[in-house]
């Protein structure tokens, strides 16, 4: 999943580059709202999928950057900004911002609200093709289907569980990045609570072994997995 | 002041009209009475110039009372002259020989003065020759007085008759009185021109003072963009009031930018703690398994630092709020934030009970009024051991109505009593708790800044009571 992120401020872009690269983001670092503008004109590449937008920029002002990304594109918006005040937060939601986050902010929080603009995002264009049911794994041979919640690898049937069907179709909304276990948990099995220890590992191995691709799967230490969707394509730049 | 400063002009003012009139009023009535008594002595001699004793002897005179022949005619002149004159003028007149006997008297039967009544004293000193000096004075007061006036008649250097003239005085004391009302009406006169002038120059020297009096109280009770118009009054007043407005600006400036800077540390630590926040995230990635309980550990310090950004900023904002008092329902607002809190007192076991009338009408801001009393809530929950609970009782006497939170917590000694409330103190027996220990410093700064206040008190036989207190009715801020 492509971000993009504008931040004046260079160390918390770092550091903040970093950690989204290491849960399986491609994010370019946007230095000012001109900058950011450009990176948004479409170039050929995979389109963004979320504008993390600092408020406090160099050129211009945040809000201005916002109103005219929304000009020109539907990319969602999350001002991630030092300004808490509510009249700052209501403005920008009103600008057309999809969130507003306040620094310093939760890793966790920030990458669960990514995810939910994110899939807003593809929600808002049902007719792409995004979670249609030959989406992103076609390479690998697996195919989801969700109407129907089948799947099938190399046109072979696969049974799977609730959880690991909701399992699999959470990973593949947005293969190569890391969903965080307390997301995974969340989402498929509907609890703020992370189960009791190995519930989720027990679901992965039984994923895996299932679809006889050990390796879709990846496990990130200390953070959570992620689907991989071409093996050789795998270090591409998200670990920029 | 005003009533002191014009009491001393006035009261001078009358002195000084008092030291003018008093002497004038007693001149006035001397000249009136020389007057008359110059004329009586004129009078008088002019009957003792008719007299008609020339040619005779004076042993002659001495030893036989009675005019010579031919002066019968003259004497009886004289007493129908004496008769006339007291006729005119209402005054008695008489001449009498040495031992008191009439040669001619005007009224008929009046005798020649006796005894120690003034008219026998001028009688005697004439008798030696003298004329009479000026008589005591006649006041208007005095009841039935007359003016004596004697004049000796000399002959040949003997004094051989005594002219007496006895004037009532009712013309003269009136006179005097008239003078005396004229002089007291333009006295009343320059004292209701004082009196005026003192009111205008009393208002003129204290109008700036009872502006600048405005604005200090106004100042002192926060409404900090009160100012002096520029307006009358002495020069240094005047300089004074810029003076007032200069201090005014500079201790407005100082605290914008005391509130400024705390508004801008806690923004601008944000982005550094971030990047921290940010780093240890990605320290955490690298750790080996294990030491998740550290890694939580670091991210709460990270958000109780970012809490305390929150609280410092909310302190700026509560500082600088200038909120609007309203009548407010406070029992209905109580009731609501206890609802608001029950589910997290609940979550920590603590009970919350509450007393108190069903109406209490007060004067507050309801958003800052509520939010000093969530912040106390957190606070009496925070402190409270499971299974006791927390009590707030409303309570309205005639000056204001008193929010009390008690909770069975520890409590505090005496002498943290007298701290809480500070900015960022906390008792050091409660350095674990949650918090930045700015939120009671923040329902402070609400409370004031609404009319009302913030106290504390112990609890028998352990905790600790919060009193939040709103005016009954519109105070002047």
């Amino acid at each position: 999943m492509r971000l993009l992120l504008v931040e004046d401020d260079d160390r918390v872009a770092a550091a903040l580059v970093a950690v989204l690269g290491r849960h399986g983001f491609q994010v370019r670092h946007a230095r000012s709202g001109h900058e950011a503008l450009d990176a948004l004109v479409p170039d050929g590449n995979e389109p963004y999928r979320v504008v993390l937008l600092d408020l406090g920029l160099p050129d211009r002002d945040g809000f201005e950057v916002c109103s005219r990304i929304r000009a020109g594109s539907g990319v969602p918006v999350i001002m991630v900004t030092a300004r808490a005040d509510i009249r700052s937060r209501i403005h920008g939601l009103n600008l057309g911002a999809d969130d507003y986050v306040v620094k310093p902010y939760d890793m966790g929080e920030l990458l669960a609200r990514i995810h939910a603009v994110a899939r807003r995002g593809t929600a808002g264009t049902p007719a792409e093709n995004t979670e249609t049911p030959t989406g992103p794994l076609e390479s690998r041979g697996v195919v989801i289907d969700r109407e129907r919640r089948r799947v099938t690898v190399e046109g072979r049937d696969v049974a799977l569980t609730r959880k690991e069907f909701d399992l699999l179709a959470l990973l593949a909304q947005s293969p190569g990045v890391v969903y965080r276990r307390e997301q995974i948990f969340s989402e498929v099995w509907r609890s703020g609570w992370e189960g009791n220890g190995r519930t989720l590992e027990v679901h992965i191995g039984s994923l895996r072994t299932k679809l006889g691709l050990p390796g879709l799967v990846e496990a990130v230490r200390g953070v959570g997995y992620r689907l991989i969707p071409d093996l050789p394509a795998d270090s591409g730049e998200a670990g920029r | 002041m005003r009533n002191r400063l014009l009491g001393i002009l006035l009261t001078l003012m009358a002195c000084v009209l008092a030291a003018l009139g008093v002497p004038l009023g007693y001149l006035m009535a001397a000249a009136e009475q020389s007057a008359v008594v110059v004329d009586r002595i004129d009078d008088a001699a002019r009957f003792a110039q008719d007299l008609p004793t020339q040619g005779r002897s004076t042993a002659a005179m001495k030893g036989d009372a009675l005019p010579v022949q031919g002066d019968t005619s003259r004497l009886h002149a004289l007493s129908v002259e004496a008769a006339r004159y007291h006729e005119l003028y209402g005054a008695r007149i008489g001449v009498f020989h040495r031992d008191g006997s009439a040669i001619a008297v005007a009224p008929a039967d009046w005798h020649a003065p006796t005894g120690d009544s003034p008219g026998a004293e001028a009688f005697r000193e004439a008798l030696d020759g003298r004329r009479s000096h000026n008589p005591p004075q006649a006041w208007p007061w005095d009841e039935d007085r007359t003016l004596t006036v004697a004049l000796p008649v000399v002959r040949d250097g003997d004094v051989v008759a005594v002219v007496i003239t006895e004037s009532p005085t009712g013309p003269l004391r009136s006179r005097i009185l008239h003078r005396w009302l004229v002089i007291g009406a333009g006295e009343g006169l320059a004292m209701v021109v004082a009196v005026l002038l003192a009111v205008r120059l009393t208002g003129w020297v204290l109008r700036p003072v009872r502006t600048l009096d405005r604005a200090t109280h106004d100042i002192a009770t926060g409404r900090m963009n009160a100012r002096v118009a520029p307006s009358g009054g002495p020069p240094e007043l005047r300089r004074l009031a810029r003076s007032f407005n200069e201090m005014a600006d500079h201790v407005v400036f100082a605290m914008d930018q005391q509130r400024a800077f705390v508004a801008d540390a806690s923004h601008q630590l944000r982005n550094p703690l971030a990047a921290l926040m940010l780093r240890v995230e990605l320290l955490g990635l690298e750790l080996p398994e294990g030491h998740d309980a550290e890694l939580g550990a670091v991210r709460e310090e990270g958000t109780r630092l970012a809490r305390v950004l929150d609280d410092l900023l909310g302190l700026a904002t509560a500082e600088h709020a200038r909120p609007e008092p309203e009548p407010v329902d406070l029992t209905a607002l109580v009731l609501a934030r206890l609802d608001a809190w029950r589910p997290s007192a609940g979550q920590r076991g603590v009970d919350l009970v509450w007393d108190g009338p069903a109406r209490a009408q007060g004067w507050a801001d309801p958003i800052g009024f509520g939010s000093a009393l969530d912040a106390v809530l957190d606070n009496a929950i925070k402190f409270t051991p499971a299974g006791e609970r927390v009590s707030v009782t409303v309570a309205a006497d005639k000056q204001e109505v008193a929010v009390t939170v008690a909770d069975t917590g520890p409590g505090l000694t005496e002498e943290e009593l007298e701290r809480i409330g500070d900015r960022f103190w906390r008792s050091p027996r409660h350095q674990n708790v949650d918090g930045s220990g700015l939120g009671l410093s923040i329902a402070r700064t609400l409370l004031l800044a609404g009319g009302g206040e913030l106290s504390f008190s112990p609890v028998e036989p352990h905790g600790l009571a919060v009193t939040l207190a709103a005016p009954r009715r519109k105070t002047d801020l």
